[in-house]
């Protein structure tokens, strides 16, 4: 939200309008009172920025977030399962199997992100519920912190403004035995202003032991008086999902090829992961006449995951609560002479992870190890815009956060499944890391159509919890327990673009570089994590909208992407997972008000397998082509919907882990072929 | 490596600061007020018939001193945030409650008047109306933070010695912060001149209020 504010500052010079307004009877003339806009100069020198509305989104083919955030240029998804958002994750610039830990996700300027390794969970956002959503690739680090090196992406959810009572309701239903249900409220009246939502899905997912059942509600309330808002968040969800684990090209007990024969059966039939947790956030927001805001704001978010990973004799019982108090300002001033914005607060968070891993489900209340970690995290930052002239626009901004992290690993030797030959307590670790982030941009207006940037950043990553807790290799025969003192990762980014809006033709082209050092990721060979050697990652990222004929809106994206390694024994190799290229193609037809018709293209290239540091492999993940189709319709207040994705039942899958023991050998996670969606919604007011 | 980093950023970042301490200025004037098309519209209450028609009849005497269309004057040149500093006097006393009774001219009481006419008097009271509101409404913050635009019509009345006694939203503008903002900077408003101009009679006013945001 901070950015989203920022935003909307409003700058310039007192208006005098005259206007003769048409008049009803008895009302000849009113008294204008007029103010500058939201600037949205404030938004430049930001680098490359996607805004994705409200409008695009119902047009989309994309059926839950990560899809759609992985058609848009230099963004990739991956989903495990492809059932309904559910342990997918958003890549920004390709950073393979670390993904969530490079792409900062906020909503409402709030992190997502968790300080473990679990990824954002998407399917409880339903995409009715977004008011917008911004993507900045290459930024975020200095206003939202670590863990943003790929970029940052706020989801801004709805809340009406306007006076009166709307409510919306979609029920859906489609192949797989997929049901969904959707409602949220508002009422706005006076001062006060509620909103209040609610959305269900369940779905038995394209393989055998992949039943999925989410719940969320999410609630808003809002007290505006005098120039000041208090507000109270409220955010509750409930996850069941089950995990039917991969499928082999070459079974290494029976040989069989599971992918071709069984792409839909499990390989671990009993394995699943519950999560259920609950967010609150309140403060208080003062709107100053200078056009400053103030924010005062506290955040508390609790989760719970149960898991059973029955092959690797595991069943974890992990709790994360996170206290977050993060204060603000937002001012407009000048600087020499010069309109200019800043942007400055504070940031902490205090998490506690607990964490029981215990044999199976039968033996929880005997955990063999039970983790607990702290960390807090407290971080000050300030951002300035200032615009050197009418078309020259100049951010700097700067962060220093620090992080704190203590572990503590309570090591049963009578548990079941314990066995103190070959496992032991890690010894208690305590470490703390101070690093800085920065960016900078500039941006000249050329025409008022066209413009050019220029934006540079040097963003920071600590280690989750999940990752400094693990087993050590001491040497070919030794594993031992230990929490893994990490360093922080490094990255320098540069980014240099056109951007170009004219009429209904819009476009962009973004060329970047950036440079990492102690990349952290998982290590399939010692099966720890590790500072990587140095890698780079560059590309090019086009995209462009048209309309024509007022009635074809055309939209498309392409992304060249390279990341490779720098340095090491994997000098000059490809990361795993991260295609060259990818593109999607979309073009919606309004044949009138109330009928349209989307047809959606995507292409993901071909890219190595996960494990496949060393590039060779031989096989690859392969390059896939996906045809979508929508068409809705307004009959009577009801909008009808039918969706079908995958249309041509193209057998793909997004990701796959090669044998590091059995050359040919891998593991692939396969996706639905084709799935068919109807749905039915309606908007009420009064 | 870490420690000579944050020594560089610590270096870099005072350094910084200190310059925008050095170079700071607080913003400039940006919140726009500008009244100008004030035309009040003008009802009588109900249940006062003979005022309204005397306003309603053919003025019998001179036509008015000036046009009742868009008045001219300009706005006050007021910077954001600095208060009411041409507010007029304010009443000595609370305003009446909405249901109170309250004095109204009577035919009779109009047509003993020797001057001026009602038209006139109206086209002047508007004209204050509109140097006195245009010079108190002010864009409020937090509706020009969130984008925040819509018309809301007060309906006031002015008693005969110009205190206004009622002052209500008769039609929203759809968001409570412009409607409020509106009725309170209004609130304790008199209208001095209404006394020289009334004579003896109350006048209910329908005052459209737009907000409006404009380039940037």
């Amino acid at each position: 939200m901070k950015l989203h504010s920022g935003y909307r500052l409003a700058l310039g010079l007192t208006g005098l309008l005259a206007a003769a307004c048409a008049s009803a009877a008895g009302e000849t003339d009113r008294i204008l009172v007029t103010a500058t806009r939201l600037d949205p100069q404030q938004a430049r020198a930001r680098g490359h920025v996607t805004i994705i509305t409200a409008k695009d989104i119902e047009r989309s083919t994309a059926r839950n977030l990560p899809e759609l955030l992985g058609r848009e240029a230099g963004v990739l998804t991956r989903s495990l399962y492809g059932n309904n958002g559910s342990r997918a994750s958003v890549d920004i610039r390709g950073f393979g199997a670390a993904a969530t830990q490079n792409t900062l996700i906020l909503l409402d300027g709030r992190r997502l992100n968790d300080v473990d390794l679990s990824a954002v969970d998407y399917s409880a956002i339903p995409l009715q519920s977004i008011e917008r959503i911004e993507i900045i690739r290459n930024g975020g680090s200095v206003l939202y912190g670590d863990g943003a090196a790929g970029g940052s992406i706020n989801i801004i959810t709805r809340m009406p403004d306007k006076a009166g009572t709307t409510a919306f309701a979609r029920a859906g239903a489609g192949n797989l035995d997929t049901r969904q249900l959707d409602a949220h409220v508002s009422h706005n009246s006076g001062p006060v202003a509620l909103f209040a939502g609610a959305h269900g899905i369940r779905s038995d997912g394209y393989r055998d032991n992949n039943d999925m059942q989410q719940y969320s509600l999410n609630g808003d309330v809002r007290y505006t008086r005098h120039n000041g808002e208090l507000f109270l968040k409220a955010w509750w969800d409930d996850q069941d999902l089950e995990l039917p684990g991969g499928r082999f090209n070459v079974n290494p007990i029976d040989g069989t090829n599971e992918l071709s024969d069984d792409r839909k059966g499990a390989s671990t039939p009993d394995d699943y992961a519950d999560q259920r947790g609950y967010s609150l956030a309140t403060g208080y927001s003062h709107y100053w006449d200078n056009g400053a805001e103030t924010v005062l704001d506290f955040g508390f978010r609790s989760k719970n995951q149960k898991a059973l990973f029955e092959k690797f004799f595991e069943y974890l019982d992990s709790d994360l609560e996170t206290w977050s108090l993060t204060p603000r300002i937002i001012l407009p001033h000048r600087i020499a002479g010069r309109t200019a914005q800043t942007i400055a607060g504070i940031d902490y968070y205090d998490s506690d992870y607990d964490s029981d891993r215990s044999l199976n489900k039968g033996t929880r209340n005997q955990p063999i190890h039970s983790l607990s970690i702290d960390q807090t995290s407290m971080a000050a930052y300030v951002d300035t815009t200032v615009t050197l002239a009418d078309s020259l626009h100049l951010n700097l901004g700067g962060r220093i956060q620090r992080v704190e992290q203590e572990g503590r690993d309570d090591f049963d030797t009578n548990a079941p499944g314990s066995n103190p030959m070959f496992d032991n307590k890690a010894p208690d670790f305590d470490q703390d890391d101070t690093e800085y982030m920065l960016e900078a941009g500039i941006e000249q207006q050329l025409t008022p159509a066209a413009a050019v940037y220029l934006k540079g950043s040097r963003s920071a990553r600590f280690a989750t919890v999940d990752e400094v807790f693990e087993f050590v290799q001491v040497d070919p025969a030794v594993f031992q327990r230990v929490f893994s003192p990490l360093d922080p990762q490094i990255g320098k980014g540069l980014d240099a673009g056109l951007k170009y809006r004219e009429g209904s033709l819009s476009g962009q082209a973004n060329a970047y570089y950036m440079r990492l050092r102690d990349e952290i990721h998982f290590d399939p060979v010692t099966f720890t994590n590790i500072n990587l050697d140095p890698t780079r990652r560059y590309g090019l990222e086009l995209s462009g909208g048209l309309t024509l004929l007022s009635r074809l809106d055309i939209r498309a994206n392409y992304s060249w992407m390279r990341s490779e390694f720098r340095d090491g024994p994997f000098d000059g190799n490809d990361v795993p997972l991260v295609p060259r290229h990818t593109a999607s193609l979309q073009a919606t037809w309004r044949q009138s008000p109330a009928t349209d018709v989307t047809v959606a293209l995507n292409y993901v290239s071909n890219r190595y397998f996960d494990n496949d540091q060393t590039n060779d492999f031989g096989e690859k993940i392969p390059s896939y082509r996906t045809l979508d189709l929508q068409a809705s319709h307004v009959y009577q207040g009801f909008r009808l919907a039918a969706r079908i994705n995958n249309l041509l039942a193209d057998k793909h899958f997004d990701y796959g882990v090669s044998s590091t023991f059995t050359p040919g050998v891998y593991n692939a996670y396969p996706l639905p072929e084709r799935t068919l969606l109807f749905t039915v919604s309606r908007e009420f007011s009064s | 490596m870490p420690d000579h980093n944050i020594a560089v950023f610590l270096v870099l970042s005072v350094a910084a600061h200190v310059a925008l301490l050095l170079a700071y200025e607080p913003a400039t004037p940006e919140i726009g007020h500008s009244g100008h098309i004030v035309q009040l519209s003008v009802t009588e209450r109900a249940g006062h018939r003979s005022a309204a028609a005397a306003t309603e009849a053919p003025a019998a005497g001179p036509p008015p001193a000036t046009p009742p269309e868009p008045a001219t004057a300009p706005a006050a040149e007021r910077t954001a945030g600095t208060g009411r500093a041409q507010a007029s006097p304010e009443p000595a006393q609370a305003p009446a409650t909405f249901d109170e009774p309250e004095p109204v001219a009577t035919a009779a009481a109009v047509a003993a008047s020797p001057l001026p006419s009602p038209r006139e008097s109206e086209d002047h009271l508007r004209r204050s109306v509109l140097d006195l509101f245009s010079q108190r409404l002010d864009y409020p913050a937090i509706a020009r933070r969130k984008g925040w635009q819509g018309t809301v019509t007060l309906r006031l009345l002015i008693e005969p010695d110009g205190r206004i006694s009622r002052l209500q939203v008769d039609r929203t503008s759809g968001y409570a912060a412009l409607d409020q903002a509106a009725v309170e900077s209004l609130q304790l408003v008199s209208v001095p001149q209404a006394k020289h101009w009334l004579h003896g009679r109350a006048l209910e006013l329908l005052v459209p209020v737009e907000y409006r945001l404009v380039g940037g």
